[in-house]
């Protein structure tokens, strides 16, 4: 009982700030965001293990986990406007070939991170081969080409 | 037939302004949790660390106001020269204290320790004229407010008041 209240008080706290942090919190997915990840996995770890290294247990607070991660995707499906909450929309940046500067600034997203999206996704070499850009609810950018 | 979904039709608008707004609110909440961290609202800081003496002076505990559950802490008590008999002091735990702390060690080692209804009473060994220094490392057990009090022989009690976060 003790584990499973843990997991969902991990899972939320965990939710919460990755929410207001923003999309791009860690989807930059530079080495350092990787290594940061890695050490919020493992400042996570002993709140939801506390000193029990047993088997059962670790079984049990994944188990609790996946169930609640699935369960908040069942019930953001069921539910679109909590779904929204809960994992926000996508933001279209480039509409049509014309950036939206005021939303770039407020997402921080520069004309530089959208070309580096678009050199990596389509080799594309230029922002005026760009028709649409998309901030996705993953953080990642996607680029449409004209 | 229906038109099929499109780039075109995503619209956030109206929710993602809300959405900015809920997220600042968000971050100068979650400054102002780091700046009452940095202070000790959460343990271990200026606003955490605290004293409470006895009504006649003869026991002092320093003791963290707040406290986290299974969070290393620590309480210091320190008797009195004149509370310290034939070369002996003995100080006394609240039951209220004792429950809710999971005690790792007591330095210096007590004498004896004997438990009655109303708590644990530890007896240490005190040369003559100087005070008992008596340290608990423990692990707060119990969430939430608990309260008790120290004292030594027959003096008055100084009373503790902590608060454990999950």
């Amino acid at each position: 009982m003790d584990l499973i209240a843990r997991a969902l008080a991990v899972y939320l706290v965990l939710m919460l700030l990755f929410r207001i942090t923003g999309k791009r919190s860690l989807a930059q997915v530079s080495t350092f965001d990787f290594v940061l990840l890695l050490v919020v996995g493992e400042a996570t770890q002993q709140a939801l293990l506390g000193d029990d290294f047993s088997i059962t247990t670790a079984a049990i607070v994944i188990a609790t986990l996946l169930v609640v991660d699935r369960g908040a995707d069942y019930l953001g499906y069921t539910f679109p406007k909590l779904g929204r909450a809960m994992e926000s929309v996508p933001l279209i940046l480039m509409n049509d070939g014309e950036l939206l500067r005021d939303r770039m600034r407020r997402v921080q997203i520069t004309e530089e991170d959208i070309l580096a999206s678009a050199r990596e996704r389509h080799g594309i070499e230029r922002l005026d081969q760009v028709k649409y850009a998309v901030l996705e609810q993953s953080g990642g950018i996607s680029v449409i080409p004209r | 037939m229906a038109r099929s979904l499109s780039v075109r039709d995503i619209d956030a608008g109206d929710f993602q302004r809300r959405e900015w707004r809920v997220e600042r609110a968000g971050w100068i909440a979650l400054v102002l949790v780091l700046v009452a961290a940095g202070f000790g609202v959460f343990g271990s800081g200026p606003l955490s660390s605290t004293e409470s003496v006895s009504g006649d002076g003869s026991i002092r505990v320093d003791y963290e106001r707040f406290v986290r559950h299974s969070g290393q802490s620590q309480l210091t008590a320190t008797v009195a020269p004149d509370a310290v008999r034939d070369g002996y002091a003995t100080v006394r735990l609240s039951a209220g204290l004792n429950e809710t702390m999971d005690i790792e060690s007591v330095f210096p080692e007590p004498e004896s320790s004997t438990s009655d209804g109303s708590g644990v009473i530890f007896r240490f060994a005190v040369e003559t004229g100087s005070p008992l220094v008596m340290r608990v490392h423990y692990r707060p057990q119990s969430i939430g407010t608990n309260s008790g009090y120290l004292r030594t022989g027959q003096g008055d009690a100084a009373h503790v008041r902590q608060f454990t976060y999950p």
